[in-house]
């Protein structure tokens, strides 16, 4: 229900993709740490709920247990997923400041089905006993049992929680002291040049509440998401110009900072970002930073190697599994257990647990990325990468954390290494085309280099397009170093999901405009 | 699978809300949903969803000092009991921050619009999800010969929204929305797709036939297709991507972006455009369309929608503004930005295509995201057409860049015109001298 589509996208859309990130409240711990100063344990963030009653996930677990056990009387499989998010944002301008819900709040459970053949489901926004009963009871009722012509892998028992491990927790810190911290780093970002017309700083704490359930596993996760971002912009003689800096992960409030270097930064990005023009369009030896790696990560084998488009028969690179695809020197991996990234979870929506899935290995595919569906369909082993948007969306095969490995070349020597070309970094946006295997993504900036310099010239926007095995054949270098970006996925042009990519600098070939 | 028009949460939230003596102004919008989502694989279900649920949110302001603090919240069902609790919280959150003052809109007469299409009701979503999918699986079965199905989604629902305030305002509308994503596979010199993703507000403006049927054209097309010829030349853009194309006007058209000094537009003055050629440029913000997506009987703060000349032949006539901003501008509020009215305009699509040298038609591109302050764009073509002396080469890959400002000094707009749901005017509009980056 809380889809953003293509239209909201593009208007909130801006430097990053991480707008589309679901958000919300839990002003009760906030209260409580706040006036009574006592520190409520993170897992009542969201609290009250009468089948959970006040620890979390307390009685839902055993709720959801006895609805799944009662429709496999019927049904060769069911499950049950519960997904609540809350959070606070504080953000602070020139003009004010606003401490409220982040984003837009959820709650609720999806109870699904499998009938023989295909999957039914219901999802409800509540978790009342009584709602949850009356919908598994309806789904029951109308759904009737179909022939077996597939059969749902069991996974090995499991009951576990886990939480967000974190330095700093923000339930440990009054509001209005977290409230106070955010004047102080705006105090340090506001740059008072003429040609500055805004700078904005928040901080934007989330929360995310799961519990899955089927036959063999009862697994509940809380995670905490810290996004902090400093944004300049302003105009000089009519031209545009921007800087953005940002830590986003998961994690407590030691992200909420900004240091010295990364004011810096977002100044000297803004001001160069002033004299950005037009990319002259052509084919261009390129080095990307990390974090446009990444985006090359994701749209290219990340998308494209998603099983459910194999289901569809939709992916191209269904052809080449175990063949060549890439330069011997890639190396691309899907890591959900990444400790503290956006993209990384416990479990999946479908009661798979984190880990690493190798998708490419040395320029060979290997291992595609599944859904219980896709899996189902295709008989195949799973990987943790069922996922949904919210309890209210389908679960698709998805992304997690994508990356290109580590390789063992030093990116200044990558750079030296540029007779004529550019040097891509910033991350803005980026479309598969996991059929046509085409790609378009879009980067922050592009300097020029010659003869391993910067010349001082920066284009912006610029965007790369190209043919996948081209761009992925034409690696010639692999950065030693490694850093991951956060994003926002969808599949096609909605069901958002939280992600990260990125890897090291790559050396290849692009068309650039 | 139903909608209540009865809320206990929302009729509690109004009485706590009501109560609290820390509050200036408070603001009460529950919105309710329901519907059904149904997944194809090839013609074959995959998965059938039932979704229902509802959501209240409080805003609430506090006055301090000179400056005006607000903090919204999300109520619960359980929170029933403990809303006198959760309000102070929304209370306490607001007198942290706090900007300019500005005021809530009062009782209003809010316009009837036609959003609400009962065949999308909770009482009938459940056949007519099974007529559409029907007649997507037989439009598909018309076009075997061409292209042959990957999948289908479709969601059908229904939503309702009260909106309630202390300054005395009460709105409530209903409205139902269908969307379908159509991806078809051909077969050919080269194995191509065409995803389609269509949302409407009636069964009757959601032509699946002719959906699927332009979408199988696409996609056989798309088995010849090649990169275009580089160099610069028109390029034609259709109405399916045109918001997305304008959406910098619409970014620097916003109050809110003119109160920040972001906006590149200055009321009562033309455009940062170079007029070179080009038909004059007028943009209507029309909350009032008849069945448009993006129609509202109020915005989310309860302005009554209305039909506003943005940009009038080249000038910036009036920015679009939610009551916030229009109280810090001091101008009339005209409720968010709403669908896109633009007017046809002389001459045939037909002529539009026509040249002595290459004319390219870009369908789709695979995302168009312009630079919302700079107007810069480069896009790569996903679906395309292009029309040299009397020969047409379906194209896709290569990109088409250049910038919105500069590009609208060149435009002609078709005579013929359509509806996209939240789009209403030109089937397309051809553009000059675009980059177009391709063998």
């Amino acid at each position: 229900m809380a889809a953003m589509n293509r239209r909201q996208f593009l208007i909130r859309g801006g430097a990053s993709l991480a707008g589309a990130v679901v958000a919300s409240s839990f002003a009760d711990s906030l209260r409580a740490a706040t006036r009574a100063g006592s520190m409520p344990h993170r897992t009542t963030a969201i609290p009250h709920h009468p089948a959970t009653g006040p620890g979390f996930p307390g009685g839902l677990l055993d709720e959801l247990s006895a609805i799944v056990a009662d429709l496999e009387t019927k049904f060769p499989y069911a499950s049950a997923l519960f997904i609540a998010t809350g959070g606070v944002s504080i953000s602070r301008d020139r003009k004010g400041k606003r401490v409220s819900e982040a984003g837009t709040p959820t709650l609720g459970a999806s109870i699904r089905i499998f009938d023989g053949g295909a999957f039914h489901e219901t999802a409800v926004g509540s978790t009342s006993p009584q709602a949850l009963h009356a919908a598994a009871a309806a789904l029951k009722r109308s759904v009737p049992r179909a022939a077996d012509r597939y059969r749902i892998e069991r996974l090995p028992q499991l009951q576990q929680t886990w939480h967000t491990a974190m330095e700093r927790d923000p339930a440990a810190l009054p509001l209005k002291d977290r409230a106070a911290l955010l004047d102080q780093e705006f105090d340090r970002c506001n740059w008072d040049d003429p040609r500055v017309r805004g700078v904005r700083v928040s901080t934007d704490v989330t929360e995310t509440q799961r519990v899955f359930v089927d036959r063999t596993r009862r697994l509940a996760s809380v995670s905490t998401m810290v996004a902090h971002t400093g944004f300049m912009f302003g105009f000089d003689k009519g031209k545009p110009g921007f800087g953005f800096r940002r830590h986003v992960g998961q994690a407590g409030l030691e992200l909420a900072h900004l240091n010295d270097t990364d004011i810096e930064k977002l100044r000297k990005d803004f001001v160069e970002s002033l004299t950005a023009e037009p990319v002259p369009a052509g084919e261009y030896e390129v080095v990307f930073a990390p974090e446009v790696s990444g985006l090359l990560a994701h749209e290219s084998f990340g998308h494209g190697v998603e099983m459910d488009q194999f289901v569809k028969d939709r992916a191209k690179s269904r052809e080449f599994l175990n063949k060549p695809v890439a330069s011997k020197l890639v190396t691309l991996l899907d890591d959900p257990s990444f400790a503290g990234a956006r993209g990384s979870y416990a479990f999946d929506d479908e009661g798979a647990t984190a880990q690493p899935t190798t998708i490419i290995k040395d320029g060979i595919f290997v291992q595609p990325l599944t859904d219980l569906m896709s899996a189902t369909f295709l008989r195949t082993s799973r990987t943790p990468n069922g996922r949904t948007q919210s309890w209210d969306r389908k679960v698709y095969a998805r992304m997690s954390n994508t990356f290109f490995a580590r390789g063992t070349s030093d990116p200044q020597e990558m750079l030296d290494s540029l007779k004529d070309g550019l040097y891509l970094e910033g991350f803005r946006n980026g479309i598969e085309d996991p059929q046509g295997w085409g790609i378009q993504f879009t980067a922050g900036t592009a300097r020029e280099v010659k003869n391993g310099k910067f010349t001082g010239r920066i284009f912006a926007p610029p965007t790369i397009t190209g043919y996948v095995p081209e761009i992925l054949g034409n690696i010639t270098m692999v950065g030693n170093d490694f850093a991951l970006e956060p994003g926002s996925c969808g599949k096609g042009f909605k069901e958002f999901v939280a992600v990260t990519s990125g890897g090291p600098h790559l050396r290849t070939k692009a068309k650039v405009s | 699978m139903t909608i209540s028009s009865r809320s206990r949460l929302a009729d509690a939230a109004r009485v706590a809300l009501a109560k609290h003596k820390g509050i200036a102004a408070w603001q009460l919008a529950r919105t309710s949903q329901a519907g059904l989502q149904t997944y194809l694989v090839k013609t074959q279900l995959e998965s059938q969803r039932q979704v229902s649920g509802e959501t209240v949110v409080a805003t609430v302001f506090v006055q301090h000092r000179d400056k005006l603090g607000s903090s919204s919240l999300t109520f619960r069902e359980d929170d029933v009991l403990q809303l006198d609790r959760r309000v102070d919280d929304a209370v306490f959150m607001a007198g942290l921050g706090g900007v300019n003052p500005w005021s809530l809109p009062g009782a209003a007469t809010f316009p009837l619009l036609d959003t609400y299409d009962p065949a999308l009701g909770s009482n009938a979503v459940a056949e007519t999800s099974a007529q559409l999918a029907d007649a997507w699986r037989n439009a598909v079965k018309q076009h075997g010969g061409e292209v042959r199905p990957s999948s289908m989604e479709l969601f059908c629902g229904e939503a309702e929204q009260t909106l309630e305030n202390s300054a005395g305002l009460l709105a409530h509308s209903r409205s139902t929305r269908v969307s379908l994503l159509t991806l078809l596979l051909a077969d050919g010199t080269k194995a191509s797709e065409r995803y389609s993703w269509d949302e409407r507000r009636r069964i009757a403006d959601l032509d699946v036939a002719n959906l699927v049927g332009r979408a199988a054209d696409e996609a056989h097309a798309l088995t010849r297709a090649q990169a275009p010829p580089s160099g610069k030349f028109a390029v034609v853009i259709d109405a399916s991507e045109l918001t997305g194309l304008l959406s910098p006007v619409q970014n620097n058209a916003l109050a809110e972006s003119l109160y920040q000094k972001s906006s590149r537009f200055e009321q009562g003055k033309p455009l940062p455009i170079d007029t070179t050629g080009g038909e004059p440029f007028n943009v209507v913000s029309n909350a009032l369309m008849p069945f448009g997506l993006a129609s509202y009987a109020f915005d989310g703060n309860g302005v009554p929608g209305q039909r506003i000349e943005v940009i009038k032949d080249g000038v910036f006539n009036r920015p679009v503004t939610t009551k916030q901003y229009a109280d810090y501008l001091k101008v009339e509020p005209t409720g968010g930005f709403a669908n896109w009215e633009l007017p046809a305009g002389k001459t045939p699509l037909a002529e539009l295509l026509s040249h002595d040298g290459p004319v390219l038609y870009v369908q789709s591109f695979s995302w168009l995201t312009p630079d919302n302050a700079r107007g810069a764009f480069a896009s790569e073509i996903r679906v395309g057409t292009l029309y040299n002396r009397g020969v047409i080469t379906p194209i896709k890959g290569g990109t088409v860049s250049g910038n919105v400002f500069s590009a609208l000094g060149t435009a002609h707009y078709s005579k013929e015109v359509v509806f996209r749901g939240d789009y209403l005017g030109p089937a397309a509009v051809r553009f000059e001298g675009l980059t177009v980056s391709g063998s």
